[in-house]
């Protein structure tokens, strides 16, 4: 096998097991008419390939990231053969590590055994409250998915598993932030939150896209809460990111860090593409897995291209003091006319308050 | 701003959120340049891929 390249520098696999199956139907996922008429599964031989051929060319560690659609779709008895397949696999000396994105809402004693004894990293998709979670979280019949989401929660915490949530952000319901603030962190004790701002570059729900100036209030007033709250414990993702910006440290998110392409995405059929995000757009099209060695799709010059094409500064940026904490955010969220990413100036007014509110915490440092 | 990120440094010692400030910097300060990432993921980065 050929030697990973400096630049082909690959942090993380996002996995669809299931392609873009789902057992929900949020009224704002972009899968959600998509692709739900017929269930896949990734077969043996991808899955044996992926994690041969994944854990030869990663360094020390190894990560996995299993994602969808819904992963636990793919059945307990999938998972316990891929760590049986990573364990047989792995080099000397190195570290696997699995984590799993799911909406909970199927996991029960033996997902949460399972989880523990492999120490898989578990995400919960949840929104907020009930009336805020269940406003688009909707299962196949539209009812709201709230309660089986928290009962999810509720096993993998009875087993020691101390879930993660990610929020979707939507016009609606950025107005309700100290009430879902209350609620993730003071009812349910949440100490890992990431917040994905929805932004619909399609079409199909364009109402519920955040603007600049809302998103400004609602990160304001929520640094404000978290400052409030005052737990040193609780981790607020897209916060670090700006105070990591701020202290020229290198932030975590793909969205902040300049690292888009470094995050691939293998979907359930082999498809291998540098982001979900433009897993239906065949520009973007990197290579099959199934019929390509890893090396010869993350060493391609599809995969060079598309670092270009991301990474690439506009000129409105050249002059940007927070260029480097930035790097013109999510790549699928730019004006096709500037390249401009669509929250510039949110980020600019963002990262000038979290610089003046640390300021205040680290006066004296110098 | 300095590198020297200690939330320790501030003299009001009775401003709210402080913990929830040193906690931040404690993680940050965790961070890999892109030279010195070896594949793992700190807790600090965790499950959250966006």
């Amino acid at each position: 096998m050929k030697e990973r390249g400096k630049t082909s520098k690959i942090r993380a696999l996002i996995i669809k097991v299931v392609g873009n199956f789902c057992n929900l139907r949020c009224r704002y996922c972009f899968y959600y008419l998509n692709d739900q008429q017929k269930f896949h599964v990734m077969n043996d031989s991808l899955v044996e390939k992926l994690v041969q051929e994944y854990s030869q060319y990663s360094p020390k560690h190894v990560h996995f990231i299993w994602h969808g659609g819904e992963p636990l779709l793919a059945g307990l008895s999938f998972f316990e053969k891929i760590v049986k397949i990573q364990e047989r696999c792995k080099k000397k000396g190195q570290i696997i590590k699995n984590a799993i994105q799911t909406n909970a809402t199927l996991i029960d004693e033996k997902w949460a055994t399972f989880f523990k004894a492999y120490r898989f990293r578990v995400g919960v998709s949840l929104d907020g409250n009930k009336k805020n979670h269940d406003r688009f979280r909707m299962g196949i019949h539209g009812e709201g998915t709230f309660e089986r989401v928290i009962r999810g929660i509720k096993i993998l915490r009875a087993h020691g598993i101390e879930p993660g949530i990610i929020h979707v952000l939507t016009h609606s319901n950025l107005s309700h932030e100290n009430e879902d603030f209350k609620f993730l962190t003071d009812d349910l004790r949440i100490r890992s939150w990431g917040i994905n701002v929805f932004y619909d570059n399609n079409g199909y729900m364009s109402s519920e896209n955040v603007n600049n100036e809302e998103l400004v209030s609602y990160f304001k007033k929520l640094i404000n809460l978290w400052l409030k709250e005052d737990n040193h414990r609780l981790k607020i993702r897209e916060l670090d990111a700006f105070a990591a910006g701020v202290f020229r440290k290198e932030p975590n998110p793909c969205a902040f860090n300049g690292h888009c392409g470094d995050f691939l995405c293998l979907d359930y059929n082999g498809k291998v593409y540098p982001c979900d995000r433009f897993s239906s757009n065949s520009k973007f099209y990197l290579g099959d897995l199934s019929k390509q060695s890893m090396i010869d799709i993350v060493e391609s010059d599809n995969l060079q291209k598309f670092r270009k094409f991301a990474r690439r500064m506009p000129s409105a940026c050249r002059q940007c003091q927070w260029w480097n904490a930035c790097h013109n955010g999510c790549s699928a969220i730019r004006s096709n006319r500037s390249n401009l990413y669509y929250y510039c100036q949110a980020r600019k007014k963002i990262f000038s308050y979290v610089e003046r509110v640390l300021k205040i915490y680290t006066k004296g440092g110098d | 701003m300095s590198d020297k990120i200690n939330a320790e440094n501030s003299k009001d010692h009775d401003l709210v959120g402080r913990s929830a400030v040193k906690g931040l910097l404690s993680r940050i300060d965790k961070s890999k340049t892109d030279d010195q990432w070896d594949g793992e993921w700190t807790e600090w980065e965790d499950v959250n891929y966006p």
